[in-house]
């Protein structure tokens, strides 16, 4: 199958789902009113609430969803076949994706920027609260050990990326120097900087630096202390600042390499309902997150953006836009990735080891026909996937010192302090990684993520219901997604504990088994304990609406 | 052929110079939403960090002023007198912002 066809898939699930299918939300079921007041002008202090142009926030949307999930997901979930990942991505943003990210964002702003943690106490119940932000922290826990195992792969196994990494850290501490303190001009600073990584890039191999696994993983853990614990402003922007023209460098000289190339995809269209890892159902729905979607841009949308929209009607462009934007991401990586090889089992062999290499090695042949040699282009798009996952991994540290300090420092002091809640996280980061199995730690990332998405979209439906407004369109796909994800951590948790108890793993497998399988079990039970309340407050809030029509029919 | 005195001619001109108009006001519109998208995508984020930075040190500034109403007199009666007019309007958007509840989740916006 050519790629061109993938990209016709593509443009019409973002003229149905986009054009047809948001509009029709916003201005039917949200009813989208321009002349509404919004949070954003009602509070405006210039800072958190402050009316931004639409385009503006689009840009800065897009920015704070898209990572490496969009890519990592894809290159672990082709082993079931193309067709299945490429009809997830498809579907799953066409009903279920953009319906979170924009409405999480409106029931924010309709609710005077209320974050979740207000809204589900508002709308769920008070220990919903407590329960969300012990999910978040395992949630953020299995983020950082999925992409600290992948960054600490990649650096372990090609000696030519830490290099140019050592320059882009130095290069974004200088670039942090530059703009706040010497006010150097932006356009002599991004130039600079973007030179400097470019020449690295092209260095690391001349400059090959060794470490092991578990070396890269200390200096990771390291970096993400540094990340957690200095100003944002002296480290976290700079360095995603600085690393964002990489990242964006790589994706358009990919589209259009492969656009000039136009490969076929080498992958099967489907291999087998069960592979190793486990079922297609519910398998692929969590391995797959961002792209179709993921639960992460519900906390974004409704704290962030919705506190900045300057009118109902941009919400429809900056939330859903940023979502089929991160779609076409994930769209452009299955099809780089799914070009990339002869056949399905040299991909299944590299992609099992080591997943990042599949794309480095697919963006180095849709690179190789600009001209650009394939050693640059597997070293760039090497450090493409490093500083979109180390850009995930600098906030789940800070949001961990806070997550602890919130959840343990009424009752322990010291776990308000800021070092040792990061040095708490890394600790915990570094078991999880050193012992669990990537491809399961994944899944259980995955299933968390989607799982936030589900409870997203439950607090979309409470809100919907509480308005006495049409609630299916976000009903049936948080149905949908509750149940896949918490039959993926059910699977994943029982097939990782039932190794346990066989006695198939010994040392350190069998503590990563028990960790991250308690884990799971750990996030089935607050799911379940979120759904209970959830259904409490459906029956309440319906109940309401029966009593209300009552009265306004009596009157 | 049209006679430039024709109306058709005229009309045929107006329409294409208004045609002109509304292409060149169309690309300068996309020119323009390129611009604040490329702006939100790169820039924005540095702006509000330098704006919350901001934000943070007045709102220490307000406390030092305004202490011994939460009973932290800190700070000389003649300086505070001086200060005060400076002070005052933003006192509404300051008690706001102190006692707006924050938890986890607001932090998203960092």
């Amino acid at each position: 199958m050519s790629s061109v066809l993938v990209f016709v898939f593509w443009a019409v699930i973002v003229v149905v789902g986009y054009f047809l299918y948001s509009r029709w939300v916003n201005l039917r079921v949200f009813e989208a009113d321009s002349g509404r007041a919004t949070p954003a002008k009602m509070f405006m202090d210039g800072v958190d609430f402050m009316p931004a142009n639409k385009n503006i926030l689009y840009g800065f949307q897009l920015n704070s969803i898209a990572g490496a999930a969009p890519i990592i997901g894809p290159i672990i979930a082709l082993q079931w076949g193309w067709l299945p990942a490429m009809l997830w991505l498809g579907l799953g943003v066409l009903f279920i994706g953009w319906v979170q990210d924009y409405s999480s964002c409106m029931v924010s702003v309709r609710s005077d920027g209320d974050t979740f943690g207000a809204l589900s106490y508002k709308l769920i119940s008070s220990r919903a609260r407590v329960i969300l932000l012990i999910f978040v922290y395992f949630y953020l826990l299995l983020i950082a050990a999925a992409f600290g195992n992948v960054i600490s792969k990649l650096l372990s196994t090609n000696t030519s990326l830490p290099f140019p990494m050592i320059v882009i850290v130095v290069v974004s501490l200088f670039v942090g120097q530059m703009i706040y303190r010497w006010k150097v001009n932006i356009l002599v600073t991004t130039a600079t900087a973007v030179i400097a990584i470019f020449i690295a890039i092209g260095l690391g191999k001349y400059i090959a630096i060794p470490g092991t696994f578990t070396i890269m993983l200390i200096a990771l853990l390291i970096f993400g202390y540094f990340s957690s614990v200095l100003p944002v402003w002296r480290f976290i922007q700079p360095f995603n600042y600085s690393s964002v023209y990489v990242v964006y460098g790589g994706i358009i000289m990919g589209v259009v390499g492969l656009l000039i190339a136009h490969k076929p995809i080498t992958l099967p269209a489907y291999t087998n309902f069960s592979i190793g890892m486990g079922p297609l159902w519910p398998l692929l729905f969590v391995t797959i997150a961002c792209g179709a979607i993921s639960g992460w841009h519900s906390l974004v949308s409704s704290t962030g953006t919705s506190r900045q929209i300057a009118n109902e009607m941009d919400v429809r462009p900056v939330a859903a836009g940023a979502m089929f934007a991160e779609f076409t991401i994930a769209i452009i990586a299955v099809v780089i990735c799914a070009t990339a090889f002869g056949n399905a089992s040299e991909y299944i062999s590299v992609a099992l080891k080591n997943p990042a290499a599949v794309f480095t090695k697919g963006l180095a042949n849709a690179m190789a026909t600009l001209g650009i040699p394939a050693g640059y282009g597997v070293a760039y798009g090497g450090v493409m996937i490093l500083v979109l996952a180390m850009t995930v991994v600098n906030l789940v540290f800070r949001f961990m010192k806070v997550a602890t300090a919130e959840l343990l420092g009424e009752r322990i002091t010291l776990a308000k302090n800021g070092h040792v809640a990061t040095i708490i996280a890394a600790i915990l980061a570094y078991i999880l990684i050193q012992t669990g199995t990537f491809r399961y730690v994944w899944v259980l990332f995955g299933g968390s993520n989607q799982l936030m998405a589900a409870l997203a979209l439950m607090i979309v439906t409470l809100f919907m219901l509480s308005k006495s407004k049409t609630y299916a369109f976000a009903l049936y796909p948080m149905l949908f997604m509750y149940v896949t994800t918490v039959a993926a951590l059910i699977y994943i948790s029982v097939k990782l504990l039932s190794q346990v108890a066989t006695g198939q793993v010994v040392g350190a497998k069998l503590a990563g088994n028990l960790i991250a399988g308690g884990l799971g079990v750990l996030l089935v039970i607050c799911a379940l304990v979120l759904a209970y309340d959830g259904l409490v407050a459906f029956r309440r809030h319906k109940a309401e609406q029966i009593s209300a029509g009552a009265e306004k029919a009596r009157a | 052929m049209a006679v430039k005195s024709e109306p058709g001619y005229q009309k045929m001109g107006c329409e294409q110079r208004s045609g002109g108009k509304a292409l060149s006001a169309s690309l300068d519109r996309w020119w323009r939403g390129l611009k604040d998208f490329l702006y939100g995508f790169f820039i924005y984020g540095m702006v509000e960090e330098v704006a919350g930075r901001k934000r943070e040190q007045e709102q220490v500034f307000l406390l030092i002023m305004m202490g011994d109403l939460v009973g932290l007199p800190i700070f000389s009666g003649y300086y505070k007198l001086r200060f005060l007019p400076y002070c005052l309007p933003r006192l509404a958007r300051w008690k706001k912002e102190v006692i707006r509840p924050k938890d986890l989740f607001s932090m998203v916006q960092e």
